[in-house]
């Protein structure tokens, strides 16, 4: 994603992250690596995007840190959902299905004829 | 072990925005590492892995800087949420508290509210009379103008002709106008009645920019003799005339004259006389030009009031005006050669004197209230001990000395709120108590009241009362150590006598300060007790006074004037229990009127030179006798005397002590300073009677006979009846006495001699009562703060006592050592009060007359007084104390 994010992609980079950490809490980098395998490599995120959305989705309360010690003792700073965020994604992913659902409708009316 | 990494880390980002930029760096390279890390694996080289993250990772500055200003606000987020809920939640636990010890808790706020009430009462009254500005425009811009002696002598009215001078001559005032008050008769259906009424110069209403509100100001016009227009008041148009929209151009009759009403003032206005601090004005009328164009240069009877030009200040105004007096002196030597001229602001004259006494009486009210302070500092203190558990458990759990010491400050502030909400309820109630009581020489008595500023001093001194007895405690209650504290069922030693230091301090500073009250109010008490009972010159007793106006064409001839009061005094004398009847122009301690006078025998009589300033009445009938005033040589005036070409008068020993030191003063001849000299001989003396007030000595003084030509006219005089019966008895028939002479004529101001006396003094008994109920009541206060301590100690140590009694040790020893715990504190307290006083001595003069502040047999009256009250105080709790039974102290542990 390039950085002039638009406001759609940015929404979307955030949904991303939300349904990321569904399954777990991770550290930044964990997330951005996750998101690449899931998309088999076709998404990558910027890291310059990537901390920026972390911390505002922390300031709105979709999400919380915790430090804690890695492996080698050294402090990692990780992120999980919270109950805020776990709604937040419910309500964006239908959002997201029904923004997807009416673009293609009028795509296909195009091929469709 | 997470959890305390993570608070640790928030903490410290929290503390220290070097380490939140830390933190924030420190998750960036930890990304950037891995990445590089995981690109290596994928077969870059470390070189162009590094390259490459950098690439992704894009203008980091930019990033950083966003980032930062991101954390900064979620900090601060989060610590005013925590704040606010935080605050919630220690008053409602606060105030769980207090309900826990309802006795505890009624018993502080009590005391608060007595405190907080008193002072804000005062402070309204201080406000109301001295704070608030005159209800004028630009009222810092308004003066006095007094005539004065270049001898330093101070301050009498204006002449007309000076007055006029110095209007044209100035050049620092934008205008001067001049009045007199007069008691003026109204003749409305019914009853005449006396009302206040002003005659004034036309600019006099610009001078004071107020402008009627119905009708018109006064025009040069209606100064021409014959053109009788009066403005009335808003007060005397309501009430008497009925509040009739149709009132310009009606007629009312004064002093029997017809006078057409022109203008009705707005409500509430009030020509201001510094002589007639709290009575409205009821009618204004005109000077007639003459009065004031062709009066005697040296007949001094006008009030002027200047307005100052804008921005120019007071001494200004008065610097020119002294040089305009000197000009006038060189030019009219005869009158004017040892005058000047003084220029008072105001605000200072109408309640300037005033305000010193009221800040002295807020400082008692403060000193009450610090005293409080301390007693709810102490209990306080005492309940610490018994919180001492909660305390331990708290801090145990987790909640910081600063969290702990906030709550306790939360919980002294709810109950220094809610005594300051009770304390205005007081001073509210109080309010109409305190208006009827306030001695009537208070300016401005209907201005006080409880307003937003009143109500913000209350609110403020609330919060500092709050936290000045809250601290101590709090610091000491949060200084807990939980292990010594639960292991002990008793106070914890260390920190239990460390509180019972503080409390004793605060007993002692509470003895210092109840001392310094105490001995303010025993000196007040003296001395107004000393002014009471002296001498007055007079005898007050069964006297009846009242007076009369004798005003307008009918009573322009002084033998009409002479007549009618003859008729009266001949049919007051005629009522039963009537035992002498006189009358004068002036009453005792009522003000004066003055002059310079001339002796003819004194060789160094130098013609342009004043004599020495003489107060001057006219009396008539057996003044003297009615008044009870003592002759001491020669006779009294017949009626001959004052047909004399030389009248005969009487004069007061102070005027003979003047005027002929060491020489017999019957049949010596005196004038008033006029050209011819008139001349007036001696024939008695009498006691010296104080004009100005009790307070003041009295001047040299002369009484003319009633009709003997001279200055004073004599238009208003007081009826002086003496009765063997009590004098309000009379009144009606004495009304109709006057009646009886002239249908028309009213009576006003119908006193008592020992009413007008007692007014006199009512400033003085105001000040002594408040001050001495502050002092009461602060000892009741340090009473119950020793009685506090040395119980609190008792209780401390039973166990010891009990060991001692079981030892041996008397029961009287006991007594005798718990007595003297109570007895230090007071002797260190009255040391340090001592002190005080002396420190103080200066500033309480003004409250006392003229008597010595540093009294030492009234000091050490006090100290006495105060080191019994520490005995007493710890009588109780040392009887408890020898009363100890040895085996229960110890067994109850």
């Amino acid at each position: 994603m390039s950085r002039d994010t638009p406001e759609l992609l940015k929404g979307t980079l955030d949904l991303l992250i939300l349904k990321t950490l569904q399954s777990g809490p991770l550290h930044g980098y964990g997330i951005a690596r996750a998101l690449e395998e899931k998309t088999g490599r076709a998404l990558q995120i910027e890291e310059g995007s990537l901390y920026p959305a972390l911390y505002r989705m922390t300031n709105k309360g979709w999400i919380d840190f915790e430090w804690g010690l890695s492996a080698n003792n050294r402090k990692k700073k990780s992120y999980r959902l919270t109950t805020k965020g776990k709604k937040l994604l419910r309500e964006k992913h239908a959002q997201w299905s029904e923004f997807t659902a009416a673009v293609a409708l009028v795509l296909e009316e195009g091929t469709a004829s | 072990m997470s959890l305390i990494t993570d608070g640790w880390m928030r903490l410290r980002s929290v503390l220290s925005k070097r380490e939140r930029d830390r933190q924030i760096e420190e998750e960036l390279t930890d990304h950037f590492d891995a990445l590089v890390r995981d690109l290596v694996e994928r077969g870059l080289s470390p070189i162009d892995a590094r390259a490459e993250a950098t690439t992704r990772f894009g203008d980091a500055r930019v990033i950083r800087k966003e980032l930062r200003s991101m954390e900064a606000q979620r900090i601060n987020r989060e610590q005013r949420s925590s704040y606010f809920e935080e605050l919630s939640q220690d008053i409602r636990y606060g105030v769980r508290q207090l309900f826990k010890k309802p006795a505890f808790t009624a018993i502080v706020i009590g005391t608060l509210a007595i405190g907080i009430g008193a002072n804000t009462a005062v402070f309204s009254v201080l406000k109301g009379v001295f704070l608030d500005p005159l209800p004028f425009d630009e009222p810092h811009e308004l003066t006095y103008i007094w005539h004065g002696g270049t001898d330093g002598g101070c301050c009498g009215p204006l002449s007309g002709p000076d007055y006029l001078d110095i209007k044209e001559g100035t050049e620092t005032f934008e205008d001067i106008a001049v009045m007199v008050t007069r008691n003026t008769n109204l003749n409305s259906d019914g009853e005449p009645v006396m009302v206040l009424g002003a005659r004034i110069t036309p600019n006099l209403f610009s001078v004071l920019r107020v402008s009627p509100a119905m009708g018109r100001p006064f025009t040069e016009d209606d100064q021409i003799v014959g053109n009788r227009a009066v403005i009335l008041s808003d007060g005397i148009w309501r009430n008497r005339l009925g509040g009739d929209p149709a009132v310009i151009g009606s007629t009312i009759r004064l002093n029997r004259e017809t006078y057409s009403v022109v203008g009705v003032m707005p409500a509430g206005f009030n020509a201001p006389s510094p002589w007639r601090l709290n009575r409205t004005h009821d009618i204004y009328l005109p000077f007639a030009k003459e009065e004031i164009d062709q009066a005697a240069r040296n007949s001094h009877w006008l009030l002027a009031i200047g307005r100052l030009k804008r921005d120019v200040p007071v001494e200004t105004g008065d610097a020119e005006l002294k040089s305009i007096s000197e000009s006038l002196a060189e030019q009219y030597p005869n009158t004017n050669r040892v005058k000047t001229t003084y220029v008072h602001s105001m605000h200072e004259r109408l309640v300037g004197r005033v305000g010193t006494q009221l800040i002295l009486l807020l400082s008692a009210a403060g000193f009450m209230l610090l005293i409080v302070c301390g007693n709810v500092a102490s209990l306080l203190l005492s309940r610490a001990t018994a919180r001492q558990t909660e305390m331990a458990i708290r801090a145990a759990v987790g909640a910081g000395r600063s969290r702990i010491v906030r709550q306790l400050l939360t919980e002294s502030l709810l109950l220094s709120t809610v005594g300051g909400g009770a304390g205005i309820a007081l001073a509210v109630a109080g309010m109409t108590y305190l208006r009827s009581v306030i001695p009537t020489d208070i300016p401005r008595i209907t201005n006080i009241g409880i307003d937003g500023m009143v109500l913000g001093f209350a609110l403020l001194i609330s919060i500092v009362t709050g936290i000045l007895f809250g601290l101590a405690p709090a610091l000491s209650a949060s200084r807990s150590n939980l292990t010594e504290s639960l292991k002990e069922s008793r106070a914890a030693p260390q920190a239990g006598s460390r509180r019972a230091v503080l409390r004793g301090a605060l007993v002692a500073s509470q003895f210092a300060l109840a001392l310094v009250l105490a001995n303010g109010a025993a000196l007040m008490v003296q001395s107004y007790l000393r002014f009471r009972g002296m001498e007055q010159g007079f005898d007050p007793e069964n006297v009846l006074t009242v007076n009369v106006s004798l005003q307008g064409e009918s009573y322009d001839d002084v033998w009409d004037r002479d007549y009618f009061l003859r008729e009266s005094i001949d049919r007051i004398a005629a009522i039963p229990g009537v035992r002498h009847v006189g009358a004068t122009s002036k009453l005792p301690l009522n003000g004066g009127t003055n002059g310079h006078v001339w002796a003819e025998d004194d060789p160094d009589r130098d013609p342009n030179l004043e004599g020495p300033l003489i107060e001057f009445s006219r009396v008539s009938g057996h003044y003297f006798a009615a008044a009870g005033i003592r002759l001491v040589a020669g006779r009294l005036p017949t009626g001959d005397d004052s047909l004399a070409a030389r009248p005969g008068t009487i004069i007061n020993q102070e005027m003979a002590n003047r005027l002929w030191p060491d020489e017999d003063p019957i049949g010596k001849r005196y004038s008033f300073r006029t050209d011819p000299p008139h001349w007036m001989t001696v024939v008695g003396v009498v006691e010296d009677v104080r004009q100005w007030g009790p307070y003041t000595r009295a001047r040299a003084e002369h009484y003319l006979p009633y009709t003997a030509p001279g200055w004073a006219q004599g238009h208003r005089m007081y009826l002086i009846v003496k009765t063997d019966i009590e004098p309000l008895s009379i009144v009606g028939q004495v009304r109709q006495a006057v009646l009886a002479v002239d249908p028309d004529q009213p009576i006003s101001e119908i006193r008592t001699m020992e009413g007008v006396l007692s007014e006199e003094f009512a400033g003085q008994r105001f000040n002594t009562m408040l001050v001495g109920m502050f002092a009461g009541i602060a000892l009741l206060l340090v009473s119950a703060g020793v009685y506090g301590v040395v119980s609190f100690f008792v209780a401390q140590t039973s166990r010891e006592i009990g060991i001692r009694m079981a030892l041996g040790a008397a029961q009287s020893k006991v007594l005798g050592l718990t007595i003297l715990r109570g007895l230090r504190l007071a002797a260190i307290g009255t040391a340090v009060g001592v002190g005080g006083i002396f420190a103080t001595m200066k500033v309480i003069r003004s409250l006392l007359y003229g008597a010595s502040p540093v009294d030492i047999p009234t000091m050490i009256a006090g100290v006495v007084a105060l080191i019994c009250v520490g005995l007493f105080a710890s009588l109780v709790p040392a009887r408890r104390a020898a009363r100890v039974s040895p085996v229960t102290a110890l067994r109850s542990e």
